[in-house]
């Protein structure tokens, strides 16, 4: 029955508490029943305890180990990223290539597809991005030439059916430049716009026309990510 | 319809018959829901599916889109849920809106007024209280859109079926002069003709309705009619200042002196609290302050796009000697461990295997879904686990969804599609994804998994609306459920609660009814209830034939009945039609709740058809025999959101006259149903469900059974996995 609520008086206020917490409180063995741990702990990507999928996956601590620690415990390539909206850094490692896409989870168990380094699909970051064609932006980033393209991006809206953000996008190059890591490659950027949404993507690619480093927006609820290959 | 011979006392009747079990907050069920809306709008902004609080106009005091207390032309972006509260000078209104398509909305309201005794010059016999409760339901559909010089042109019917205290029809142009300056004029009839009547149309009947609830449309746009007008100025992206001149004299209002009237100028301000609440503030007819709160929120966005549930498995991709290699099949170590290993890979998934049939190429699986309110999602999941278990040389998988014993359908996969299309977009592998009618000897019985016994122990809360003794009654319970499993398709469930508080057992009112009481009778089970015996039944679940599906339930059906209830569904993998059959044979169980039963029996049952309109609405038609032996028809109308979001009308009209059914003529209602999962960002099936009846009464009543075929069968067929096949991957 319904659990939801009257109106008009203090009462009513304490029993629509009560009725959420009918929802939420009690106790059971039903497989249905919703896990009230998970939903407090929300969406941000951090490292907990261990790494999903693999058992090969080191066990990584919270917060933003030493990244030569990190090194030691996995042969698997790493990515650390940082999100744009101010939340912990994070470490992914990959798990699982599918042709030229490779499959990178969080000790949270979110998992991030990267193409060439660029992200096509994630999941678990809220507002996932459910998958993208990217094949003209990869194009221009392996050739290292300025030119259009365009990007498409999939996503599910509230109601959770399929939506396209159709992006067009123009790449610009830069100069060579060193990363953090000592890796060196060819600045690039990647001016995107559908409708009002405009956003810009930085990149450093290798000679292989493997991004390296790279800012990348993303339409989950964390925001862009910076991302920083430590082992391709 | 029929028209009172005095009309005044059916309105006194109509107050003492205000209340309905089992209702809900109007405004409150719009604050759960908006409350869990974590979106940053920002990233997104400007892009076509992405709707935004500033597109929704303002509303009035009424509750709908408008100005002060006049409606203007304006409607809320498509699907808007609104709820709102007004208190101006003893009125206190609850109104909740719902924006049906993008031209059409409507409103139920709960106006519950101070001090009005007496209606039409009349005094209202039996009005106990100091304080009339009305209901009333608004529709309004707009004719024209805003163009660049165009306004738009809505045209709407105020209490359109009420006794009509709130009786109104209005055509009403707006147009935006800048993006800050909007306009508004209209003509109004009814109670918006009351003021400085500039023409007439007719004459319009001033009768009140004998029991109401039924369309007056022989008075719609009759009698006096009024001009209108307005002006909306907003001064920030918060703040808006309004004024108009309002055709409505408040007649009834004043001669009861709830208020009185100096001036036909209505002044007010909004003000937008946070993301979907406005506040506002409106000095009314010159005397009167009151103030509003109006709650939005969309079943488009509620909770977190996509989930927020962790990342499923990666599909693992064969190589081309795995696609070879057969050695499995010689290995009966392997082949034997096979079936747990893969239970245990999708036990951490949250799914259940029932049941594994393997041979060199091809998997079939039968999946019990207990937690994925997106069924593609629940599929996808599995396929991708399936991709990591089963020996490569396994192409084809055949995923068998099971619901309560029976197998709903077959969805067949080729695994090299699953592994190539990882990456595209889900309606790709939609494309080469067969999903047909379930294989007839699919069961392998020994590898069930599910726990034979489940059980929850928890509070519980049961409320009733409407009585005008105290418009809000609950009782909070600590309920236990349980639910053993005998046999697949058999199933032995029960629940019992205990009253912990509240005031159910209050309800003094017992009205009288010409029908037998087979639903009226609530006031008496709440109260002697107590422990009670809320359902004992055992059921059994069978699929008698290719497209049929069949239940027969016997115990204690429901809090007032008992017997013995049996259904047959004919549903088609690929239909969007369903016909179905029941047949009840039940008596009336004792005001306690526990094991005795009382003398009214009855044979009741439908025939149904279930139909899916498509672009999101879905209709129903049930002809049969009710509760109280009357024969009639409901006709139920759904808008349904892929994520699980659903709300509908429903009326029932029998052979009863509408002065035996009593107030509000015939049996009508609305309903919502939450999905918890989607609204709180977790996985879960489960749903809240809120029906509101204005009144409950004896006619047009059906059995309330916990376990009808349709809703559980239609989730794992094409018209459904297709609208929620966006999550396959997630």
């Amino acid at each position: 029955m319904a659990e939801f609520l009257p109106n008009r008086s203090a009462m009513a206020r304490l029993l629509v508490a009560a009725s959420l917490a009918t929802q939420l409180a009690g106790c059971s063995n039903d497989p249905t029943r919703i896990d009230y741990g998970l939903i407090s702990k929300g969406v941000a990507a951090q490292l907990g305890a261990a790494l999903p999928f693999d058992r090969s996956a080191p066990a990584v601590t919270q917060g933003i180990a030493d990244p030569a620690v990190i090194l030691q415990q996995t042969t698997a390539p790493v990515t650390l990223a940082q999100p744009a909206n101010g939340a912990a850094p994070f470490y992914m490692v990959g798990v699982r290539d599918n042709g030229p896409w490779r499959t990178y989870a969080t000790g949270t168990r979110q998992t991030l597809v990267l193409r060439q380094g660029l992200v096509t699909a994630t999941r678990g970051l809220g507002r996932d991005l459910m998958a993208s064609d990217v094949d003209q932006t990869l194009a221009l980033l392996r050739s290292g030439k300025p030119g259009k393209a365009r990007r498409v991006m999939q996503v599910l809206d509230g109601e959770d059916v399929t939506r396209e953000i159709v992006l067009d996008c123009t790449l610009a190059v830069g100069g060579q430049t060193r990363t953090a890591t000592g890796m060196t490659g060819r600045a690039m950027t990647e001016d995107c716009a559908a409708g009002d949404l405009r956003f810009r993507n930085s990149y450093v690619v290798n000679a292989a026309g493997m991004v390296i480093m790279s800012r990348q927006w993303l339409p989950t609820l964390i925001g862009p990510l910076s991302l920083q290959v430590l082992r391709p | 319809m029929k028209l009172a011979k005095s009309g005044s006392r059916m309105i006194g009747r109509a107050l003492l018959r205000e209340h309905s079990p089992g209702c809900c907050g109007l405004v409150y069920l719009v604050l759960c829901a908006a409350s869990a809306q974590p979106l940053q709008a920002q990233d997104l902004t400007g892009l076509p599916f992405h709707r935004l609080d500033r597109d929704i106009p303002g509303f009035n005091l009424n509750g709908a889109p408008g100005l002060i207390e006049m409606p203007s032309a304006a409607m809320a972006p498509d699907a808007t849920l609104s709820g709102s509260l007004s208190r101006i000078g003893g009125i206190t209104r609850s109104t909740i809106t719902f924006q049906i398509t993008p031209r059409l909305s409507g409103s139920f309201r709960y106006a519950a007024l101070d001090g009005l005794t007496r209606l039409g010059g009349q005094p209202l016999p039996g009005l106990d209280g100091q304080t009339y409760y009305d209901r009333s339901f608004d529709l309004r559909y707009q004719i024209l859109r805003e163009g660049r010089y165009r306004p738009a042109v809505t045209i709407g019917l105020q209490d359109f079926a009420g006794t009509s205290l709130y009786g109104a029809e209005y055509i009403v142009a707006s147009k935006g002069l800048t993006p800050q300056l909007r306009v508004t004029a209209g003509l109004g009839w009814g109670r918006l003709g009351t003021r400085n009547p500039i023409a007439s149309t007719g004459t319009r009947g001033t009768e009140l309705l004998e029991q109401g609830g039924v369309p007056s449309y022989d008075r719609w746009f009759r009698g006096d009619m009024a001009a209108f007008a307005g002006v909306e100025w907003a001064v920030t992206d918060r703040l808006t200042l309004k004024a108009e001149y309002s055709s409505d004299a408040f007649s009834e209002e004043v001669s009861n002196g709830l208020l009185s009237s100096r001036t036909a100028w209505n002044i007010g301000a909004d003000y937008r609290i946070a993301e979907g609440v406005q506040a506002s503030v409106v000095a009314l007819q010159g005397t009167t302050i009151g103030a509003q709160i109006t709650v939005h929120t969309n079943p488009r966005s509620t909770g977190i796009p996509g989930g927020a549930e962790t990342a499923p498995a990666p599909v693992y991709r064969r190589t081309a000697p795995e696609r070879r290699d057969l050695g499995w099949q010689q290995d009966s170590g392997q082949k034997d461990a096979l079936p747990a290993q893969l239970a245990e890979a999708l036990s951490r998934e949250r799914l259940v295997m029932d049941g594994l049939t393997l041979s060199a190429d091809r998997a079939t699986l039968r999946l019990i879904n207990p937690i994925y309110a997106s069924e593609p999602q629940a599929i996808g999941r599995s396929a991708r686990i399936m991709s990591r278990v089963l020996p490569g040389s396994i192409e084809t998988f055949v995923i068998v969804p099971v619901v309560n014993g029976m197998a709903m359908s077959a969805i067949t996969l080729r695994r090299s599609d699953l592994e190539n299309l990882e990456n595209a977009p889900a309606s790709a592998l939609l494309e080469v994804t067969r999903i047909t009618a379930p294989p007839t000897a699919a069961r392998n019985p020994a590898q069930g998994a599910t726990p034979a016994l489940t059980w929850s122990f928890g509070p519980n809360l049961r409320y009733s609306l409407f009585d005008p003794d105290s418009p809000v009654r609950a009782d909070l319970l600590a309920t236990a459920r349980a639910d053993l499993r005998l046999a697949p398709g058999l199933i032995l469930s029960g629940a019992l609660s205990k009253r912990l508080t509240g005031n159910l057992d209050s309800i003094g009112r017992r009205d009288a009814s010409a029908l037998p009481r087979v639903r009226t009778d609530y006031a008496l089970y709440a109260r002697e209830g107590d422990p009670s015996i809320d359902h004992l039944t055992l059921t059994h679940y069978m699929r008698p034939g290719r497209d049929l599906y069949a239940r027969v339930s016997a115990g204690y059906l429901e809090q007032m009945y008992a017997g013995l209830s049996a259904e047959l569904l004919w549903k088609p993998v690929d239909s969007r039609l369903a016909l179905g059959i029941e047949v009840n044979q039940v008596r009336q169980r004792d005001f306690d709740q526990l094991f005795s039963l009382r003398d009214y029996a009855v044979t009741t049952g439908h025939v149904s058809a279930y139909y899916d309109l498509g672009q999101g609405f879905h209709g129903q038609l049930d002809i049969g025999r009710y509760l109280a032996g009357d024969v009639g028809a409901t006709f139920s109308l759904d808008r349904e959101f892929a994520n699980g979001w659903r709300l509908g009308v429903f009326a029932t009209l029998t052979d009863v006259t509408p002065e035996d059914f009593g107030e509000g003529s015939f049996d009508k209602g609305f309903r919502i149903t939450v999905p918890i999962g989607h609204v709180l960002g977790q996985p879960s099936r489960r749903l809240g469900n809120l029906t509101v009846r204005p009144l409950t009464r004896d006619g047009g009543a059906r059995l309330d059974l916990r376990d009808r075929l349709y809703e559980q069968v239609r989730d794992y067929h094409r018209p459904e996995l297709e609208k929620k096949w966006g999550r396959v991957w997630r």
